[in-house]
């Protein structure tokens, strides 16, 4: 058989189907732009010190204009680079939590799956008191037993969010294990612990991966949530989740645009995790393919 | 006789769910703090206070007997003192908690009015022009950020249309003239009870922009979950046939279909009601809603960790039997769910 270049999208193939969803693409693109602001920020823009802090007293709430396009806040900080800088913190939150998320529950959902018995029994039961509390709540009482910060807020979350990993990874492993290959592997002497990471975790990643796109947008929205509440992000940085806090009372004010683009930030950065996690979702299933 | 067992499965579940809360908060308040003492005592202790707050939750005793202690004082209906007021937890709760359910449950109301019709019909005319701009309202639903949303619609409905206030429960005016007689703490319920309407109408405006602003993310969530099952229930064959035989679209949308689509729906409301529920922690303080929401976010500004650890457990038992609830409901209503 031939091999083709690599770079060649199979027609047909799961990556062919996301390139033709434009919205997929048109977030994927997006995330890209707010990707690159955030990494490159300090190069970006010519505030770079306010971006990280710095005041600067003579621009105090400078309304929006050609200097300062989303304008300066209370203590005269342009907005633009503040905004790029929040970037990193928000972005970095969500998806910090959702990959430590993964990395803790899916493990565990395995063992239970493919274990079975009293070990599965007693996982699911655990999981089941962690998800007895409403999203957020868990995390915010978390959050303030380990004191206001950004890594105990991300921790806070993360450990209440790895259930629901738990779960998925659970019930993917349950619907693989009786198949033959595993059947195989086992009746040969592969130790247990080989055939849960060789043979049953990359048949199972795909919902897993779908689910972890659609959590990110969720996740930086959790985590903006801590953050405005005054238990994320502290002083003199910020995150998006901060910068409307700030903003906020001076908001009716005629003070707008404070909160207003941090919040446009979360909001179509959630939207686009949303719209790039159902593109991959669709994408990855056949069946769900011929329904839309 | 099935629907007997598992009530008692399921109310057996809800009580070990219950004594697992327990233990999770109490390491939550105990274990995880470095110092849970200072934590108990507020912002900046003097050491004689942390003394006498460990000497107070017997800090010093093995964590078996401090658990004892903790679960004893809350099952006699003891959640403590709040550090920051000084006042007995319980009493405040019993003012704060019936507010923000009313706001919860009226985010609920609102969900499912508008999330399900939306749903049914946007999975009945799949990739319709109708179908995708509802797509895009649903994701944007559970995209926006509450707490700015409330920000903006301030901004809309007070601000520029002065249509509705900008917050609290109720206006000075109406609480002067008309004062509500509290009985179960819901204004629009004891307003009503007592027939007292001009209060009763102004409650409600009050409402009206909070439940909106909460409701954006289970409105999405109950839009998503219908348009999906709709979308599958309309592929069974009965629905083919009833087509075949001529019944209208009316009839096979939201008689037959919908009948069979509501189960996952049912579900939504457990889920309409826990994200409200994290909505109403964002946004009450925005709106000057005195609900546990402001109690809990004024809290945390005041490192006031007793008030944090009683809400989180007290809405999460109002969670626990709401999910019991609709569980419930649901195998009452369909037998596959409790044959399972």
């Amino acid at each position: 058989m031939k091999t083709r270049p690599r770079f060649r999208i199979e027609s047909g193939s799961s990556a062919w189907f996301l390139l033709r969803d434009r919205a997929a693409l048109i977030s994927m693109a997006f995330l890209i732009f707010v990707a690159l602001a955030a990494v490159f920020a300090p190069l970006l823009t010519p505030y770079a010190n306010q971006g990280r802090g710095d005041p600067d007293l003579s621009a105090k709430f400078r309304a929006p204009s050609i200097e300062h396009p989303f304008g300066a806040d209370g203590l005269g900080r342009d907005q633009v680079a503040r905004l790029m800088f929040g970037a990193r913190r928000s972005l970095s939150m969500g998806l910090i939590v959702v990959l430590a998320a993964m990395a803790i529950g899916t493990p565990i959902g395995m063992v239970a799956g493919y274990l079975g018995g009293w070990i599965d029994e007693a996982i699911m039961r655990v999981t089941d008191i962690f998800l007895a509390f409403p999203p957020l709540l868990l995390a915010i009482a978390i959050a303030a037993a380990l004191g206001a910060s950004y890594i105990n807020a991300v921790t806070a979350i993360a450990a209440t969010w790895w259930p629901w990993y738990a779960r998925l990874a659970r019930a993917q492993t349950l619907s693989v294990r009786e198949r033959a290959y595993i059947e195989a592997a086992r009746s040969i002497g592969v130790r247990d612990r080989v055939i849960i990471r060789r043979h049953i975790l990359p048949n199972i990643m795909t919902p897993i991966i779908v689910q972890g796109t659609l959590d990110v947008g969720t996740a930086i929205l959790v985590a903006a949530g801590l953050s405005f509440i005054g238990l994320g992000t502290q002083a003199p940085f910020a995150d998006w989740g901060v910068m409307i806090s700030d903003g906020r009372l001076f908001f009716l004010s005629g003070r707008w645009w404070m909160s207003t683009f941090p919040g446009l930030a979360i909001f179509l950065t959630a939207m686009a995790f949303n719209f790039l996690g159902d593109g991959v979702r669709v994408a990855a299933d056949p069946r769900l393919r011929r329904l839309l | 006789m099935a629907f007997l067992s598992f009530l008692i499965r399921r109310l057996g579940l809800s009580v070990f769910v219950f004594v697992g809360v327990l233990i999770l908060t109490f390491i939550v308040s105990r274990v995880i703090p470095s110092n849970p003492a200072a934590l108990y005592a507020g912002a900046r202790p003097r050491p004689d206070q942390v003394a006498a707050i460990e000497k107070k939750l017997g800090l010093d005793k093995p964590l078996v007997e401090q658990f004892r202690v903790y679960v004893g004082d809350l099952l006699g209906g003891d959640l403590g003192e709040s550090y920051h007021s000084r006042r007995s937890i319980n009493t405040d709760l019993r003012i704060f908690l019936p507010a923000t359910l009313e706001l919860v449950i009226a985010a609920v109301v609102i969900a499912l009015v508008l999330g399900i019709p939306i749903g049914v019909l946007a999975g009945a005319y799949p990739r319709s022009a109708f179908d995708y701009a509802t797509r895009f309202v649903a994701v944007a639903g559970v995209s926006v950020p509450s707490f700015w949303l409330a920000l903006i619609a301030q901004f809309i409905f007070f601000s520029q249309l002065g249509w509705l206030p900008l917050g609290s429960r109720i206006s000075r005016d109406a609480s002067l003239f008309y004062p509500v007689a509290l009985q179960t703490g819901f204004f629009l319920i004891d307003a009503a009870i007592s027939g007292n309407w001009q209060a009763w109408l102004d409650a409600l405006h009050h409402l009206i922009l909070p439940a909106l602003v909460l409701s954006a993310y289970p409105v999405g969530v109950t839009i998503r979950m219908t348009q999906a099952s709709m979308l599958e229930v309309l592929s069974e064959t009965y629905v083919t046939a009833a087509r075949a035989a001529g019944l209208s679209q009316r009839v096979i949308l939201f008689k037959l279909a919908l009948k069979n689509a509501i189960m996952p729906t049912l579900t939504v409301v457990g889920l309409s009601f826990a994200y409200s529920i994290t909505g109403a922690f964002l946004v009450e303080t925005i709106f000057s809603w005195p609900g546990v929401g402001k109690y809990v976010t004024e809290a945390v500004l005041n490192v006031d960790f007793p008030v944090i650890i009683a809400v989180t457990l007290v809405v999460t038992v109002v969670y626990i039997l709401v999910n019991l609830l609709v569980d419930l409901t649901q195998a009452f209503v369909d037998p596959r769910v409790r044959l399972a």
